[in-house]
């Protein structure tokens, strides 16, 4: 007699050998993809056969981290911007063969040459910058256990006070053995910068025939790196209702003066040697007060308007 | 403390601040570097640097005039933005070239000057003592019959680089002296992502100079013969027989898609990167929607044939 199959369960046959065929295809694809999960499959493969009788160890030695490819702003001079921070980067390569999730910290340290700029405490806005990361195995860059670099890159604010002269930028590393091979970059220039900041000037209200009296200031700040002096000219003050007023009978000096004792303003411009030194903190402005007086000739009305220049140069 | 004297600190807080308040500088301004200087140049000499013009807050449009005083060398200095120029409001640092051009039968000697540089707001107040704020650029230029050769590698890089496309050694020269310069050669020697074993060297030739006081990135080719990975190359560039670079970089070989979707700003997905859980997830979503649809075909099918059992019934009965 012949058996025939139960038309019922061939749909529930059919579907388990596709779920069984489904099952193998995702597990090889997981393999392809992880091979972690083959070494997984061959111990359990081994375990299940009785092969374990052979053992094998082998101890892995540490390596320790070496930097390479240091660079400083890219090769390029380092122009600061007056009276703020100028964000350079600094950068390279640090490689752990035993992986970069062995790394305990890399630092970067950026600097005038000559400077000692070893560790946090050597820090100094003026010729030291420092960074560290002292979790580095987190870093975007470190994407795993068989990866062995780390990119180091740090922008660094640099004062506007920085000194000029050779900067470098140095890489350290460190795992958890001890410290790693550093590298540093080639020179780059951090160029001198010379400027200043001026405040307003303002006379208030003055009579014709009449001279202005008490303190008319505008401070003059040194915004630059390097000691600076000035040189000030200006032009006659032109009146909206009538008249002007010669460019001469404004007077200045670097001390409160009255009217005829200070130095005439004129269209030339003229050093005035105050001798700004370079400023070596943001907090404590290095700046000169200057001080102007104004004579109203007659024959003048309304608001007189015109221009004194301050023009920035070496220190004399 | 006494609400008394919590009120007191409070006014004295206050006046103290408002004395530094006045004492804040209303507008500046700066050069870098600020002067113009070349111990050696020669008679026929191109000689070219920026001068940044720099703002902390450059709130306005500066109009700018510059006035060359240098003797019997005017003719020789140029600005390449002329000699009235704006500088754009928001620019921090702007830059104002100065070309120096030594005619060919010009005495030797040392040569200074300045350059007076003013600016004032594009919109400057009507109203009262405008201050404006300038600069004063030094000039010392010397004419000699000298050869210097002195250049400086200031960088180099390996880019990433596309599979079969040569491998780029791009040496950032620095040219300080008065000839044509730059290095001779360079080597690369290749070895895998841990540096361990040794793939291979290459060496070049490098024929492309760079002129008298110019900075110039070079451009060296060599052969790609990797497959996709990560390699290191020690590099030394070599001037003549001296090694003037003894280093080493890492770089990548890159599948050409992966570098075309780079280029284009779009990284094409790591599969190795993504967490198990997710591939998990998404055959765990995959084996259900496979399950459904064939359960329902199944269901069809089943149906179908009920539909047809019936029919065949059917038509027993009516040959009966």
């Amino acid at each position: 007699m012949e058996q025939r199959e139960n038309p019922e369960q061939k749909p529930k046959k059919m579907l388990a050998i596709l779920a069984g065929v489904l099952a193998v295809l995702v597990i090889f694809l997981g393999i392809l993809i992880f091979p972690s999960w083959g070494g997984f499959i061959e111990n359990f493969k081994m375990f299940s056969l009785g092969a374990l009788d052979v053992s094998v160890s082998v101890s892995v030695g540490n390596v320790l981290p070496e930097a390479s490819s240091a660079s400083l702003n890219g090769g390029d001079a380092i122009t600061l911007t007056e009276n703020t921070t100028t964000a350079i980067t600094a950068s390279g390569t640090v490689t752990d063969n035993n992986s970069c999730k062995d790394l305990a910290s890399v630092s970067i340290a950026v600097y005038k040459d000559g400077t000692t700029c070893a560790v946090i405490g050597d820090a100094d806005n003026d010729n030291c910058y420092f960074y560290t990361d002292s979790d580095p195995t987190n870093d975007a860059s470190c994407t795993g256990d068989d990866d062995v670099t780390y990119a180091a890159s740090y922008a660094f604010n640099i004062q506007y006070y920085a000194d000029g002269g050779t900067w470098e930028a140095t890489i350290i590393s460190s795992d958890v053995v001890g410290a790693g091979t550093p590298d540093t970059s080639a020179g780059v220039t951090l160029n001198d910068l010379q400027a200043l900041d001026v405040g307003s000037i303002a006379y208030g209200s003055v009579n014709p025939g009449a001279d202005s009296t008490g303190d008319h200031t505008a401070d003059v700040t040194n915004t630059g790196n390097t000691a600076v002096d000035f040189k000030i000219s200006g032009t006659d003050l032109t009146c909206d209702a009538r008249g002007s007023i010669p460019v001469t009978s404004e007077q200045y000096d670097l001390a409160g003066f009255s009217y005829g004792a200070g130095t005439a303003l004129s269209g030339t411009p003229t050093d005035v040697d105050a001798n700004l030194p370079a400023p070596s903190t943001a907090t404590v402005p290095v700046q000169d007060t200057s001080y102007w007086q104004v004579s109203i000739p007659n024959g003048t009305k309304g608001t007189c308007s015109g221009t004194t220049s301050f023009a920035v140069e070496a220190a004399l | 403390m006494t609400p008394k004297t919590k009120v007191l600190l409070l006014l004295s807080a206050i006046l103290v601040f408002s004395v530094f308040q006045n004492n804040i500088a209303k507008a500046g301004f700066g050069i870098s570097p600020p002067s113009v200087v070349n111990k050696n140049l020669v008679p026929g000499s191109f000689y070219q640097q920026d001068i940044f013009l720099v703002q902390n807050n450059p709130t306005e449009t500066l109009h700018a005039t510059a006035k060359i005083d240098a003797g019997n060398i005017n003719s020789w200095i140029r600005i390449e933005n002329g000699n009235t120029f704006d500088i754009p409001k928001g620019t921090q640092q702007f830059p104002m070239k100065v070309s120096v051009s030594v005619p060919s039968d010009a005495n030797l000697g040392h040569y200074d000057g300045t350059i007076t540089l003013n600016t004032i707001p594009a919109n400057a107040s009507k109203d009262g003592v405008q201050v404006t704020l300038g600069a004063e650029i030094k000039i010392s230029i010397d004419v000699t019959s000298i050869q210097v050769s002195d250049f400086s590698i200031q960088n180099f890089q390996i880019p990433d680089v596309a599979k079969a496309s040569p491998i780029k050694l791009i040496i950032k020269i620095k040219n300080d002296g008065n000839i044509d310069n730059g290095p001779t050669k360079a080597s690369l020697t290749f070895f895998d992502q841990y540096h361990s074993k040794q793939l291979g060297q290459q060496e070049e030739n490098i024929t492309e100079k760079a002129k008298s006081f110019q900075t110039k990135d070079i451009s060296v080719d060599f052969t790609n013969n990797f497959d996709v990975g990560q390699y290191w190359a020690d590099v030394k560039i070599y001037n003549g027989e001296d090694v003037v670079v003894n280093s080493k970089i890492i770089f990548s070989v890159l599948a050409q898609t992966v570098l075309a979707d780079q280029q284009e700003g779009f990284v094409f997905p790591n599969f190795a990167q993504i967490p198990v859980w997710v591939f998990i997830a998404v055959a765990v979503a995959v084996i259900i929607i496979f399950v459904i649809i064939i359960v329902i075909l199944v269901l069809r099918r089943n149906k179908k044939n009920g539909i047809k059992k019936i029919k065949i019934h059917n038509d027993t009965k009516n040959q009966d």
